[in-house]
């Protein structure tokens, strides 16, 4: 598959896991940021059509990075995807109304990525 | 009339007299009753003082080793990783062979090994709630230096206070006090310690009869 994907995550073994788990669905052509800053940096370079996110990170948590992200106009129409610990519904709730179009709790299964990222992706 | 009226300012001055002591006679005895409370309690304060101070000691103790946990699940998870991903790419080439038996369990294989690989999020789990354990310890830790620091406080800003302090530290020197102080570090001891000799410098020190 051809979408471009970038992996925000502080934990490098986490990022790892997406990785494989992304390529064992079959995308390969994946980019990773280890904080909000970070990403938002790497958005502005290069050209990504989905975002899979953490939401506890130093330096700029994933609320922050969605916050921002959505208030740039070149950006904010990739879509977004959090992939947390954070399991309460009012966690959930927040996500959505800052325009988060997926929400996967940790751990995760690979089915479960491979169909929220179809999910959102129209795939 | 100018007689008589002194008379009865004398008289007046006497029963304002007896009415400062009828309230000196009851405030006496209540005066008793909060040096003897303050008796009492000066050894529970200073309980209390050594307890927050052995407490407020260990905590960047207990925040170091979360990190070190931390760090070392870290490391273990990628170490384990590499060798998923070396077994893995072996499984591979395995795979190309013609016999579809063995292309079968050789998926099945992979597939065991990406379960084992998606297992290993629990390293990030369980590593966000220890920096959640060590978020709060943090706080307790600022709570405890802000109370102690209160304490130091009420030593300079009244006699009383500074008299109370006073029997706080001479109450610290206590034995009593000391050893269960003593105890609360041996309890907390640390059994995990950090690694300050190399196994070569053990083997060595066997080998030289020192020991």
């Amino acid at each position: 598959m051809s979408a471009k994907i970038l992996v925000v995550d502080d934990s490098p073994t986490m990022r790892r896991i997406i990785i494989n788990a992304l390529n064992k669905i079959g995308y390969s052509d994946i980019g990773e940021a280890s904080n909000g800053k970070e990403a938002l940096d790497t958005l502005r370079s290069e050209e990504y059509k989905l975002i899979l996110t953490d939401w506890n990170m130093p330096e700029m948590t994933g609320e922050q990075f969605v916050r921002e992200l959505m208030q740039d106009e070149k950006l904010k129409s990739i879509p977004v995807i959090m992939v947390t610990t954070r399991g309460m519904k009012e966690d959930v709730i927040t996500a959505v109304k800052l325009g988060v179009r997926g929400y996967i709790v940790k751990p995760f299964t690979p089915e479960v990525l491979k169909e929220k990222i179809e999910e959102v992706l129209g795939a | 009339m100018g007689k008589k009226d002194s008379f009865g300012e004398i008289i007046d001055k006497i029963e304002e007299m007896r009415d400062f002591f009828r309230i000196g006679d009851e405030i006496v005895p209540f005066l008793k009753d909060l040096f003897r409370f303050v008796r009492d309690i000066i050894p529970l304060l200073t309980e209390a003082t050594t307890s927050i101070s052995d407490t407020r000691n260990k905590i960047p103790d207990a925040t170091e080793r979360i990190i070190d946990v931390n760090q070392t699940t870290e490391m273990a998870t990628q170490e384990i990783l590499d060798r998923l991903e070396k077994i893995s790419s072996m499984v591979d080439s395995l795979g190309l062979s013609d016999d579809p038996d063995s292309a079968g369990k050789v998926e099945k294989i992979k597939d065991e090994l990406m379960n084992i690989t998606y297992a290993l999020q629990f390293q990030d789990i369980t590593s966000q709630k220890l920096e959640h354990a060590k978020k709060i310890l943090s706080a307790i830790h600022e709570k405890f230096t802000d109370l102690f620091e209160k304490i130091g406080g009420v030593k300079v800003k009244t006699k009383v206070g500074r008299k109370v302090i006073s029997a706080i530290h001479q109450e610290m020197e206590k034995e009593e006090l000391q050893a269960k102080s003593k105890e609360f570090r041996e309890k907390t001891e640390d059994e995990v310690r950090h690694t300050t000799i190399s196994q070569e410098d053990i083997d060595n020190l066997f080998k030289s009869g020192a020991i």
